[in-house]
């Protein structure tokens, strides 16, 4: 047995075996069964198939199909694809300060906030949890750039993060959490908190 | 003499000009596959015409190599596993972090040789795990068993994973009849003649689990079925089975060996040939 080999990964410990023999002998199986007794079954069948390309010459290289060389590509496509904007979207959420970030750094909680404006709590805690539908009304986002001592900008890119990133509450216990989102008016006038006055200021019909 | 590959010492990795340079001038094929995923990954989305044409020649050679180790007779001739195990070594290159995508700068060919094997591997698993035991069955209708062709119904999967009871055969071949056994009273010396002459790895690839598989390759290669010898390895330990189940999973794969055509024609006087 090779010293290398040295930790238990599973893929370490089988692309070991796999460098190690071309065709394990029953000795060598047994020998790194017993050594890792955890991976005792994997070896096996890693083995079997090693047996299996010893018996068969693989010969030249294979002529590709060109429907296959084709799909393989869009596929390798796709991936590239999906990596960028995975990665994008990471790299937005890294430079992203989000709202529960900002009121944190006021030193407040979201129905402190709710209070200062005079606007329901739930307003906030619908927009700070990403389940309200840009855009908002200017006189709410006007009134709370002040007490989150934040700017349009910041407030713009929290509120996209928010969106993209919705909290999704705790699960039902026949059904996975769900995210539904209404919009800035819609979330206003369904405040059972609010006099209908005070709808009205926020829904800016005053 | 057309270059070959390794021939060219390839641009840095980091080199954008100089991958452009070699993808203009066609000479992608002459560098090492390590080179190009290194290239792969450390450009990035610099240049997507470069990014491209990297992907594309190593989406090439990776089914190149995988191609030249599936066997036509897995489902869909193959390209099932190949095209997935493609999209493994993609994510791979594309997470340069990871371990495959660190593996496959420094040995392209063995990384993907063994995500081919790890996939094999794991189909071979996920066939030969149990599910229910077996019921006993009725004995077979006259005639049962011998119109189809050899091999196809053979199923590791009912097979008790870690069970030394054997009593319930696996294939199709235990339900031939005495006379159709041709070869079960062959010495393996014979046998192994009679298999030069006929396709065996056609033939086996129909036997879907594994531990059979391997069972009677070793037993090909004289491996005893259980040794009470210190030191000395059995089919049994290696399989970790009793004797008994490792000679009923030799017995099973040469009973399908003897149902197959080729034999049975091995088995008739052959025109000219002296008996």
């Amino acid at each position: 047995m090779t010293n290398r080999i040295n930790a238990a990964d599973r893929d370490e410990v089988l692309f070991a075996f796999h460098q190690a023999y071309e065709r394990p002998t029953a000795e060598q199986i047994v020998e790194w069964t017993n050594r890792y007794p955890q991976f005792a079954e994997d070896i096996r069948a890693h083995a079997a198939v090693a047996w299996d390309w010893a018996a068969r010459p693989t010969g030249a290289d294979q002529e590709v199909d060109e429907i296959v060389s084709a799909r393989a590509y869009s596929q390798a496509l796709n991936l590239i694809y999906n990596a960028e904007m995975s990665s994008a979207a990471s790299e937005k959420e890294a430079t992203c300060r989000t709202f529960q970030q900002m009121v944190a750094a006021v030193g407040k909680e979201t129905y402190l906030l709710a209070r200062e404006i005079d606007v329901g709590r739930g307003v906030l805690a619908d927009l700070f949890n990403g389940w309200m539908r840009p855009p908002i009304r200017q006189r709410l986002l006007d009134a709370l750039l002040g007490p989150l001592r934040t700017t349009r900008e910041e407030f713009n890119s929290a509120l996209e993060c928010a969106l993209r990133q919705p909290y999704l509450g705790h699960a039902k216990a026949d059904q996975a959490p769900v995210v539904i989102q209404r919009s800035c008016d819609e979330i206003i006038r369904g405040d059972s908190s609010m006099s209908q006055d005070r709808k009205r200021y926020w829904l800016e019909e005053d | 003499m057309g270059t070959k590959v390794g021939d060219e010492t390839p641009p840095k990795s980091t080199d954008l000009a100089g991958w452009r340079e070699a993808i203009a001038a066609g000479r992608l094929k002459s560098f090492r596959l390590e080179a190009l995923a290194a290239a792969f990954q450390d450009l990035g989305h610099r240049d997507t015409q470069v990014r491209n044409a990297l992907a594309k020649h190593l989406s090439d050679s990776v089914l190149g190599l995988l191609r030249r180790r599936v066997s036509f007779s897995k489902p869909n001739q193959g390209q099932d596993i190949i095209l997935r195990v493609q999209g493994e070594v993609f994510s791979a290159l594309l997470q340069p972090q990871s371990a495959d995508g660190r593996a496959l700068r420094k040995a392209f060919g063995p990384r993907v040789e063994f995500r081919l094997k790890d996939a094999l591997a794991a189909e071979d698993r996920e066939r030969g795990m149990p599910t229910a035991r077996k019921e006993k069955k009725a004995p077979p209708a006259e005639g049962e068993g011998d119109a189809e062709e050899p091999g196809i119904d053979i199923d590791g999967a009912r097979e008790p994973a870690d069970s030394d009871d054997v009593s319930e055969p696996t294939c199709r071949a235990d339900r031939l009849s005495p006379q159709e056994d041709v070869v079960d009273d062959l010495p393996s010396d014979e046998m192994e003649k009679m298999f030069d002459e006929i396709n065996v790895e056609q033939i086996l690839d129909s036997v879907t689990d594994y531990r059979k598989r391997l069972a009677f390759r070793l037993y090909m290669e004289d491996v005893p079925f259980k040794t009470t010898k210190e030191n000395t390895v059995s089919i049994a330990s290696v399989l970790d089975v009793s004797e008994k189940t490792a000679r009923d999973w030799v017995t099973e794969v040469r009973q399908l060996l003897g149902q197959h055509q080729g034999v049975k024609r091995l088995q008739q006087p052959r025109v000219g040939v002296r008996s």
